[in-house]
């Protein structure tokens, strides 16, 4: 199961590196670079993200209808927190070239000079690559135990109830989260929104995408190899008893709320990893913007993909950029057509997708497989076997 | 210093609006709920469309909106939203029940239904905007409410909006206690293969009771439209609170939903007045009150107050 897992890593990881090919040496046109380069990096963090919601929808069936919150709590990791220990290192620095210390007043820095000072702190750090890598490894570890911790806390309310329950207050939740953050100036400067100082900015222009992909391109490799071993893992084994037949599992002594708890941490830390990787990938961050619909978008591509498979996870987030990307291209020609802007076209068809992908191919494009788990007589006999 | 006026104006009046609108538009979530056990996405949208339908009539009719209009319109919004409820449980829901649906499947589905109705609405009103140059996004239905010489809009709404509510909540009781629909509508939700097995179709009985699904929550997208500017999201952006108030007053009633609005609403305007106000907060933040309440809801009594109280009822 192991050795699976690795062949699959080992060819997502190939294939990542004939996109990097394609999107960065390759001689094709600048603009479809460009447009390849952008995709391929949305495509790789949401992937992530995908990935995790597809270990609690997929896997467990738990109704994660407030996975947006992560993304929230990653922004906040990055434009919130780390932004801040860099500020606080260059704090001498600042104030002898502003005139103030960033930190001392929060609302004038977010309002007044929070562009300026993200200026000059990508120039020191442009000197500095090794601090801006701990930088960015700072905003990734936090975003991942914050999201953790309150994944768990947001859900525990009701984390005993019916799954019907559950779905409702984590929507709900992540509404609340939102609202809150961003009218909180020392969060992430509220509605200024955080400008966020750039980890990568030794390197320019189409060097520092190329890094920027390829970082999160083995982030996504790590996360895949991750949740994969844990879906074909007893644990993996056990959610699905669990989501097939709950009553059942509960009987052989499966602690329901536990495995829920468990699930929701590390699917919530992974996603906040995608939250933060967002967040530095756009160097800025308005809390406001993260709508109930980020939520909706993932599990879009869940279902497009195939749940219960994190194969159908990455090729779900595909699925759904290759379609908006083509309703982008002839967005002058669908315009012209409709007489109404083709954003609107793309959720009618996104809606239209849904319904029937549920109706006529709940599997998805890429179904489940049955479990890969080694089973405990293969195991004994092969530690006999090598004892013998 | 309290005045009286004052008080009336900036607090009661405010209130009993919120709570009218959540009350109506949750009495439609809490019966989605108790027929076909969907906490639906999609319930926002009935009441787009209820608002949209009611727009477009007195735009075609009159070229515009004038006062007290915006009731004869009232059974176009009634009428489309029980038109898009319909279609959406027959289209979409039945044949997923059909299949054994799962709630969480039920509920990406309404989710894809949201983003369904979300677009062919918005397309609609651009090309209406395009072809006769009428703004359809960001208005308000209150211009069409009827007008009583010393009493502001909101003051007036107040009151159209309680005695909507009431008559609503008569004519439902009516329906569900008094009549043969409501005898079998009520046998169907207790127990669905017992109804099914005295000869009742229980498919078409919840069909039925989505066309009054429908034309509750349309009603309620006026009210919406009244306080609130009207786009394709007018009922997605209030769903979460929809929520809250169906839960908080218990999943399983009719009724509930109407206490809960009313907690949502008060709950709101009240903190909003006496404690975000006063403490300098900022008035976005009058969403965490009603979370919190939610949320000692989902830990001390799950089922709501409905549920409480028909378990003390039980008890008796």
């Amino acid at each position: 199961m192991m050795r699976d897992t690795a062949i699959k890593a080992a060819a997502l990881a190939a294939i990542l590196a004939v996109v990097a090919a394609l999107a960065f040496l390759s001689p094709l046109p600048r603009d479809v670079k460009v447009l390849l380069q952008n995709l391929s990096i949305y495509i790789a963090i949401y992937a992530i993200y995908v990935i995790s919601l597809n270990l609690e929808v997929g896997y467990l069936g738990l109704p994660q209808f407030g996975k947006v919150m992560f993304l929230i709590i990653g922004a906040i990791a990055v434009g919130g927190i780390a932004t801040k220990v860099v500020l606080l290192i260059y704090q001498s620095y600042l104030l002898k070239s502003i005139g103030a210390a960033p930190l001392s007043n929060i609302g004038d820095y977010c309002m007044l000079y929070q562009y300026s000072a993200g200026s000059l702190v990508n120039q020191q750090l442009a000197q500095n690559p090794a601090l801006g890598f701990g930088y960015f490894l700072l905003g990734v570890a936090l975003a991942m135990a914050l999201s953790a911790a309150l994944g768990v806390l947001f859900a525990y309310p009701a984390i005993r109830l019916r799954e019907d329950y559950l779905g409702i207050l984590l929507l709900v939740s992540g509404e609340f989260l939102r609202v809150v953050t961003y009218y909180a100036t020392p969060v992430a400067c509220g509605v200024n929104g955080a400008v966020i100082p750039d980890p990568f900015a030794w390197a320019s222009g189409e060097a520092r995408t190329l890094v920027f992909f390829a970082i999160t391109a083995a982030l996504l490799v790590a996360t895949f190899f991750v949740f994969d071993i844990v879906g074909n893992s007893p644990f993996g084994r056990t959610l699905r008893a669990i989501r097939d037949a709950e009553t059942a599992a509960a009987v052989f002594g499966k602690d329901i709320v536990k495995f829920r708890i468990r699930v929701l941490a590390l699917a919530s830390a992974f996603a906040g990893l995608a939250g933060a990787l967002l967040a530095y990938y756009f160097d800025y961050t308005i809390l406001g913007a993260f709508l109930p619909i980020y939520t909706f978008i993932g599990w879009t591509m869940l279902i497009l993909g195939g749940q219960g498979n994190n194969v159908g996870a990455i090729v779900g987030a595909a699925a759904y950029y290759a379609i908006q990307t083509l309703l982008d291209i002839y967005k002058n020609a669908l315009q012209a057509l409709l007489h109404a802007d083709p954003t609107y076209l793309a959720y009618a068809v996104f809606g239209l997708a849904i319904i029937l992908v549920l109706m006529y191919r709940p599997q998805g494009m890429v179904p489940e497989k049955p479990v890969k788990t080694i089973d405990l007589y293969t195991i004994r006999k092969g530690t006999v076997d090598k004892n013998a | 210093m309290l005045n009286i006026y004052d008080f009336i104006n900036n607090v009661l009046v405010p209130a009993i609006v919120y709570s009218n609108i959540y009350a109506l538009a949750s009495i439609g979530l809490s019966m989605t709920y108790i027929t076909t056990k969907i906490p639906s996405f999609a319930h926002g949208d009935l009441a787009a469309v209820g608002a949209y339908a009611a727009f477009y009539l007195l735009y075609f009719l009159y070229g515009g909106l004038w006062p007290g209009s915006v009731y004869l319109a009232m059974p176009a919004a009634a009428v489309a939203g029980a038109a898009a409820a319909y279609l959406s449980y027959v289209g979409v829901f039945r044949p997923l029940i059909r299949r054994g649906a799962s709630i969480t499947v039920l509920m990406i589905a309404s989710f894809g239904l949201h983003f369904l109705i979300f677009g062919v609405l918005a397309i609609l009103d651009s090309i209406a905007q395009t072809a006769y140059g009428w703004n359809t996004r960001n208005f308000l239905l209150a211009p069409g409410e009827i007008r009583i010489p010393g009493l502001t809009q909101s003051q007036v709404t107040a009151v159209t909006s309680t005695i909507a509510l009431a008559l609503i909540l008569a004519a439902l009781y009516y329906l569900l206690n008094r009549t043969k629909f409501g005898v079998v509508m009520r046998a169907s939700i207790d127990n669905a293969p017992l109804a099914k097995a005295l000869g009742i179709e229980v498919e078409r009985v919840y069909a039925l009771s989505w066309l009054v699904i429908g034309a509750v929550t349309g009603i309620s997208g006026i009210y919406m439209a009244m306080i609130f500017p009207v786009t394709e999201e007018l009922g997605w952006l209030r769903l979460p609170l929809i929520f809250v108030a169906v839960v908080v007053g218990g999943l399983s009633s009719i009724y509930g939903g109407v206490i809960g609005g009313y907690i949502v609403g008060f709950s709101m305007v009240l903190g909003f007045n006496y404690v975000l106000n006063p403490l300098g907060l900022p008035p976005e933040y009058e969403l965490a009150i009603p979370f919190a309440i939610v949320i000692a809801t989902l830990l001390l009594a799950p089922q709501g107050i409905a549920g409480l109280i028909a378990a003390r009822r039980a008890r008796t």
